[in-house]
């Protein structure tokens, strides 16, 4: 009776130990194939000059989505280009326009003041959600100096 | 051999000049794409050096837009973007079932990417008029792609591939 009680316990977490996996696997087809939210997005990452830089994006959806935009930005910086580092993360939480309601597009910046001759590239995350399903892609610009 | 130096330098000012005259964009765009996404990517590193061709943004707006869609389609308000890092032009059409078909025209100041969401069926490269035009599906939608001297433009929508190269016939038939 114990060891019939044992093993239930045990089948019990490793049913539980399995679900995030099988949640994860479906993020990750998810995010491999194409998308019923998300028809292109754009990025630029440019010097502004003064040792600024910035990052222009717009996300076109494929119908009016409950938000569209951009959640993360995240930007690396250097000395020299193959020694980057973190600087900064803007999240939609705390930037404003990073993220739109209720519209089929949407199209925002940020800017960081870094140090002129300093080489920076940034991780750029975009999404579209609709009814609580959400589709989002990421992707690196090239390194530029400020 | 000063004379033979002066003819073949006023010959290579005459081609440079002949390109420029005709819009061949030196800074050439390749295709590449995946199973899940296609980008039109410039060849070397890209300087921008100002305009190559020599019309305004709204002249090109009004040459690149379609003349004929498919039946129920409904324009709304164009989008119209400006900073110093692009120009787009963006016009969504709705149907009745409230699909959307939607066309963007844009001009990039400074290097950027652009990437659009495809699934793993073929690229199609229709030329018409010269142009290539790269059609691609997106689950129940169809984008192609194309570039214009300075512009990059899409056309997105729950269309058949034969109305999409209809859509893209009608805008050199004006």
């Amino acid at each position: 009776m114990k060891r019939k009680g044992t093993a239930m316990v045990l089948c019990l977490v490793l049913l539980a130990a399995m679900l995030p996996i099988q949640v994860q696997a479906e993020e990750r087809a998810q995010i491999a194939r194409s998308s019923d939210f998300i028809d292109d997005y754009n990025i630029n990452f440019y010097s502004v000059g003064g040792g600024k830089v910035r990052i222009a994006f717009e996300v076109y959806a494929t119908s009016v989505m409950d938000d569209v935009g951009a959640t993360r930005i995240l930007l690396y910086g250097g000395p020299s280009a193959d020694q980057l580092l973190p600087v900064e993360t803007f999240y939609e939480s705390t930037s404003p326009n990073m993220i739109a309601s209720n519209t089929s597009s949407h199209s925002s910046s940020v800017t960081f003041t870094g140090q002129s001759g300093y080489y920076y590239q940034a991780l750029v995350y975009v999404r579209a959600t609709k009814d609580g399903v959400w589709d989002s892609r990421n992707t690196w610009t090239s390194i530029i100096r400020a | 051999m000063g004379l033979l130096v002066a003819l073949l330098a006023a010959l290579l000012v005459g081609a440079l000049l002949t390109c420029y005259a005709s819009g061949i964009d030196p800074v050439k765009k390749v295709a590449e794409w995946t199973d899940e996404a296609f980008q039109l990517k410039a060849e070397e590193s890209t300087i921008y050096m100002g305009r190559w061709g020599d019309m305004t943004d709204e002249e090109a707006w009004d040459l690149l837009m379609p003349t004929w869609l498919p039946e129920g389609y409904k324009r709304s308000e164009p989008k119209i973007n400006r900073n110093e890092a692009f120009v787009s032009y963006y016009v969504e059409y709705w149907n009745s079932e409230e699909e959307l078909l939607s066309i963007v025209i844009r001009r990039d100041i400074v290097d950027g990417i652009r990437v659009y969401e495809k699934d793993e069926r073929p690229v199609e490269e229709y030329v018409y008029e010269e142009i290539t035009h790269y059609i691609m599906h997106n689950l129940d939608r169809i984008t192609a792609v194309w570039i214009y001297e300075d512009y990059e433009c899409s056309i997105s929508g729950p269309v058949t591939q034969e109305e999409m190269k209809q859509i893209l016939r009608s805008v050199y038939e004006k």
